[in-house]
């Protein structure tokens, strides 16, 4: 040991908060979090049900025609409780959609909470393994392409991965879907065309829905991996003389990952919506074609209970996102958003 | 100009502390401290950017040169319209004139004047950025570091104007920095602040010969030094 | 490359706007003529891609849907345009709450996929393309509004935005000349992807038959007509298809491009450097690092290290001293191997005896990492420690650079420990292994003075304990002054003159001597002017024959200008 005088450095004041209060705050902030999802729901529990009075005239009287006995659109009115006054009505709508209750379908009669209950799960698997998918085959991709490209280098490779998740970005899912159809199911016969049956009809619908958002998350996790390949970091781990692999895998993904999903987070509620188009042209038993049948044939309960299961989703895929990228992110703890 | 009782509180933080802090009419009075002591802060609170309580005796015209020339100037506007926007109370054929002869007390020549800041070195646009702020006429310049983000050749020259600027236009001055060395060279007295208070004040020669606070020691002592 | 791309975006969006003008124009009554002998054709020569179930021929409708398609997005980006940019305008003009009630609406918007969003309005203004539009308009709104937010703020927190607001700049004028030009660039930039992504979401509705209804159609609208029959004949989903996508594709090579033109600059072509042999010259027996003649090019001519030679002597320490451009950090890149693709590193000797550990600034530590880990790589990587042993040891040496508490700093994250610990880890890290020669760049130029102090100490305390030499690298004439034992200062990427610290004031070359008295320390004399430097120092494409130094040189002569000095008796000056 050299000289004896030592003046010891001076605790900052992050470190001074101990490991409680960081994890305070973390649980502060999860609160916080909570509290904006419960309000974004109560929000869009009233705008669910304002749609149907959003609807220039009566909409039942729209829904079932003119030739309709005026008998029946009054048992229907009052039915649906539009004979109420309107806070009234808000408060009972509410009161059933919180105990899954959301009225019957004009056309079968079926609740809609029993067709809700019925074609949720079909949705939801497919969404699931499409993003699955997408993260999977995505942020390797993006990052072997990152590296690989690193300060200008294999030009090729880096012309080639733009134009390609370029491309793949800019065609929509349902044109992915019949182009999928026409080639394995229709040319080659290889895999069913539509419908959910054993395992292999599901590749088609999966991979319509997982392209386009693993293009883009590929594009994502390139252009931050590169960010990090250039942060002072890496030049120290460099210095270190480590391994690529443990470089590029230790160093850059954790911070590469989380950069990625707070962007990419975005992007599984997009794929939500992508369902819906997915699941029309695969025939798939899920939400998405029973909306569009809603809609075009003006069965409003439906339309109104289903979009506010997607609306849900969407708020809840956006809590979990937020909530991973706390966990990932050690410093976001202490961090104020 | 006076400070009294200055604060600034950002939430439960406070930055600055009641402070209180008298500048004389061509004087050029010298703020050091730490990152975090509050002096940046205060510069922008004495400059109107920052809400606090407290009172600001006579501070009504004051001006404010940024550390980051390279923020501190439009991209898209030429050094002749960023320097006329300070003379917006001139009718506007008068300008032109007026905005070359800021330009000259400054040290530029006036072809500067169609030149966007991107053609500009560091060191030439900090004198843009104090030519603007003098066409303002100031009772009271505020200069927050204006150096450190300049190469060290050209520091000398920034700080030599700095002087030449007290000298013929008699304006006070405070002059924020973090090297005392250069605080020294250029202001009259020094305030040295630490966790926003000011824990000395006094004529630069003295408290650097003969420091009354454990803290201004400490600093003093830091300051590195070429042996001879 | 990407300017191809972007090219061909250009190329497809413009035949795309033709087609839209032209298309109803040549091939309308074509669409429209209803054949009642040919309903629900495959392809034939007559109808490349068939006919529709009143016998239209589906190619001339394909042809002229383009325009109905275009106008839509058109229209639906444009609503989008301005209502975001509204929305993203008011909070900087509404009182606090009412500002932050339309934040918050925004935020929550903006994760609502435009689908969904056109799906509600479609329910409530019933089919058609006009509630698509609408509601594809207001999908697109809140993406703007955010933009708009973001942009606004940071220009509104930017340093000549207050420096107009303490010059008196009125509010509005503030605006208009400040705030609104330099946010509306990368507004219009947005306006070619807003546009792709609204012709999909329309055509999308169209495709679900939710959009624009017969006897109108659009592409989406022809795919929705021609779905049903690919099991049978799928050319004639083929047309809107191709269509949509090419537009689609178009639409965001265009804005890609645009994206990246704003934000990039040349990147110069590679060029291949042949290295030179290194000459068989006699190595300094006594040396822990010896660098002769090394050269760092990139291409293009542009070369930031000349020629530079150095020695360093075992328990020495070395500053290398310099402006910023002046070579000294890519010197030691090189002298570490870490200069980056695609420099290119000669040198005719690069002898390093020993192990060699690098000290950046504290910035360095990886953020995501516990500081432990970070350092107990080192051993599991290149001494095969076990992981126990390996952070035993991580922790003894955290121990060595004096943290308070090793132990659980080891544990600890760079973000909970201070500048001046996190810097003692990056050291710390060096001594993981047993270095003979320690690089540092710049340690100490992110951390107050007094922490600098407590670093350099620490620095000259590990030389002393090790015996390691340190090349300290800084901008900082002062600090390398007080550390080092012998000085190199750097000129334009080469070494101009070499000296004792405590010789410094004795310096000989103009630069040196410069650097020095344009520096005030606390003995200056306050009643004269500081020394300073006309001019700036040349970039690294454009350092000529002669001193580079001697466009700025008071002692410069004829001499200066046409013939460079070489560096004789630890000067490179003619004058000296």
């Amino acid at each position: 040991m050299a000289s004896p005088v030592i003046v010891p450095p001076a605790a900052p004041k992050a470190a001074r908060a101990t490991r409680g209060a960081a994890r305070r705050a973390g649980g502060r902030r999860l609160l916080r979090h909570l509290l904006r999802l419960l309000i974004s729901l109560a929000v869009l529990l009233v705008a669910s049900f304002a749609m149907l009075h959003l609807i220039p005239g009566d909409p039942v009287r729209a829904a079932l025609g003119p030739a309709a006995p005026v008998e029946l659109v009054e048992a229907r009115r009052a039915a649906l409780g539009l004979d109420r006054p309107w806070l009234e009505q808000l408060a009972a709508y509410a009161g059933n959609a919180l105990t899954g209750e959301f009225g019957t379908s004009f056309i079968s009669g079926q609740p809609v909470g029993e067709v809700i209950a019925a074609r949720l799960p079909s949705t939801l698997t497919l969404a699931l393994l499409a993003t699955a998918l997408s993260l999977v085959v995505a942020v390797p991709l993006g990052m072997w392409a990152a590296i690989r490209t690193e300060n200008g280098r294999n030009r090729g490779t880096d012309t080639a991965f733009g134009a390609l998740t370029g491309s793949a970005v800019a065609v929509p899912e349902f044109l992915y879907s019949i182009g999928l159809v026409s080639l394995f199911s229709i040319a080659l016969g290889w895999l069913p065309p539509a419908g959910k049956s054993g395992p292999e009809s599901y590749i088609l619908p999966v991979l319509a829905l997982a392209i386009g958002p693993a293009a883009m998350i590929a594009r994502l996790a390139r252009a931050q991996t590169a960010r990090e390949l250039s942060a002072d970091y890496v030049r120290l781990a460099r210095a270190k003389r480590l391994p690529a692999l443990r470089l590029h895998l230790r160093h850059v993904l954790p911070n590469t990952l989380t950069a990625t999903l707070t962007t990419g987070g975005l992007l599984l509620t997009a794929l939500i919506a992508g369902s819906v188009l997915v699941e029309y042209v695969f025939a798939w038993p899920g939400l998405g074609a029973r909306i569009v049948e809603s809609i075009t044939l003006k069965d409003y309960p439906v339309a109104q209970g289903v979009i506010l299961v997607y609306g849900v989703a969407v708020l809840v895929v956006n809590f979990l996102v937020d909530f991973l990228i706390a966990l990932l992110d050690p410093t976001s703890t202490l961090k104020e958003s | 100009m006076r400070i009294e009782n200055l604060t600034v509180r950002y939430g439960a933080f406070t930055a600055v502390d009641d402070v209180t802090l008298e500048i004389p009419p061509g004087a050029i009075v010298g703020l050091v401290g730490e990152s975090g002591s509050g002096k940046s802060t205060l510069a922008r609170a004495v400059s109107g950017l920052v809400p606090h309580t407290g009172r600001i005796s006579d501070g009504r015209r004051v001006q404010m040169v940024f550390q980051n020339p390279y923020a501190s100037l439009d991209p898209r506007m030429t050094i002749g319209q960023s320097v006329a926007e300070a003379l917006l109370r001139l009718p506007a054929r008068e300008r032109g004139a007026e905005v070359e002869r800021l330009l000259d007390l400054v040290a530029l020549p006036a072809k500067v004047m169609g030149s966007y800041p991107r053609e500009l070195s560091g060191g030439q646009r900090q004198r843009v950025a104090i030519a603007r702020a003098l066409g303002a006429e100031p009772e009271l310049l505020v200069a927050d570091e204006i150096t450190s983000a300049l190469d060290v050749s050209v520091q000398g020259a920034v700080l030599n104007l700095v002087r030449e600027l007290r000298a013929e236009l008699g304006l006070s001055i405070l002059f924020i920095s973090h090297n005392l060395a250069v605080v020294r060279y250029v202001c009259d007295t020094i305030a040295v602040m630490h966790g926003g208070r000011v824990v000395e004040e006094g004529p630069a020669e003295r408290l650097t010969t003969e420091p009354a606070h454990d803290y201004t020691r400490a600093l003093l002592a830091a300051v590195p030094r070429l042996t001879t | 490359m990407r300017n191809r791309s972007g090219l061909a975006g250009l190329v497809i969006v413009a035949a795309l706007a033709v087609l839209a003008v032209v298309g109803p124009l040549v091939w309308g009554a074509e669409a429209e003529r209803m054949d009642s002998t040919a309903i629900l054709q495959g392809a034939s020569a007559a109808h490349p891609l068939g006919t529709d179930n009143l016998g239209r021929d589906i190619l001339a409708r394909v042809l002229v849907a383009g325009q109905f398609s275009l106008a839509l997005a058109l229209a639906a980006t444009l609503i989008g345009a301005v209502v975001g940019t509204v929305l993203g305008a008011l909070p900087a003009v509404l009182p606090r709450r009412g500002a932050r009630l339309v934040t918050g609406t925004v935020n929550a918007l903006v994760a609502f996929p435009g689908l969904l969003l056109a799906m509600f309005v479609a329910v409530v203004t019933g089919l058609g393309a006009k509630g698509a539009v609408l509601g594809i308009g207001a999908a697109v709104a809140p993406g703007f509004a955010r933009l708009t937010q973001t942009l606004a703020a940071s220009v509104a927190g930017a340093d000549y935005v207050s420096a107009a607001r303490m010059l008196g700049v009125p509010r509005h004028r503030i605006l208009v000349r400040h705030v609104l030009p330099n946010i509306a660039e990368p507004l219009i930039l947005n306006l070619s992807q807003a546009m792709g992504a609204s012709l999909l979401a329309l055509s999308g509705m169209s495709f679900l038959g939710l959009g624009v209804q017969p006897p109108d159609f659009d592409w989406g609208r022809l795919l929705f007509d021609g779905f049903p029959r690919i099991y049978v004949s799928p050319e004639v989903a083929l047309g809107p298809a191709v269509f949509i996508a090419l537009a689609g594709i178009g639409f965001n090579l265009i804005g890609d491009a645009l994206v990246k033109a704003a934000r990039r600059a040349a990147v110069l072509a590679p060029e291949k450097v042949a290295a030179p042999p290194a000459a068989e010259q006699e190595r300094d027996p006594h040396a822990v690092l010896e660098v002769r003649d090394l050269t760092v090019t990139f291409p293009g001519g542009v070369t930031p290290v000349r020629g530079l030679s150095l020695a360093v002597a075992p328990g020495e320490i070395v500053g290398l001293v310099g402006e910023s451009g002046s070579g000294k950090s890519l010197t030691a890149a090189a002298i570490g191997g870490l200069v980056p693709y695609p420099g290119v590193v000669t040198s005719a000797r690069l002898d390093l005896d020993g192990e060699l550990a690098m000290v950046f600034q504290e910035a360095a530590l990886n953020p995501a990492l516990k500081v432990g880990g970070q350092l107990a790589e080192v051993a599991t990587v290149h001494q095969g420690a076990t992981r126990a042993e390996a952070w035993a040891k991580a922790v003894d040496r955290l121990g060595h650079v004096r943290l308070p508490d090793p132990a659980r700093n080891a544990r600890q994250h760079p973000h909970e420990l201070s500048g001046g610990m996190r810097q003692r880890a990056v050291i710390a890290m060096g001594l993981m292994g047993r270095p003979r020669l320690i690089i540092a760049d710049e340690p100490t130029t992110a951390l107050d003075v007094t922490v600098q102090r407590q670093i350099l100490k620490l620095l000259r305390e590990v030389v002393e304990e090790t015996g390691a030499a340190v090349l300290f690298i800084s901008h900082d004439i002062a600090v390398v002054g007080e550390l080092c034992d012998r000085v190199v200062v750097m000129y334009a990427g080469r070494v101009v003159e070499q000296l004792p610290a405590d010789q410094l004031k004795a310096a000989r070359h103009p630069y040196t001597r410069a650097l020095i008295d344009s520096l005030p320390d606390m003995s200056t004399d306050r009643s004269r002017p500081l020394a300073s430097i006309p001019g700036r120092q040349p970039a690294p494409e454009a350092v000529g024959d002669g001193c580079a130094f001697a466009p700025r040189c008071p002692l410069a002569t004829a001499r200066c200008q046409a013939e460079r000095p070489p560096l004789v008796d630890d000067v490179a000056c003619w004058e000296a």
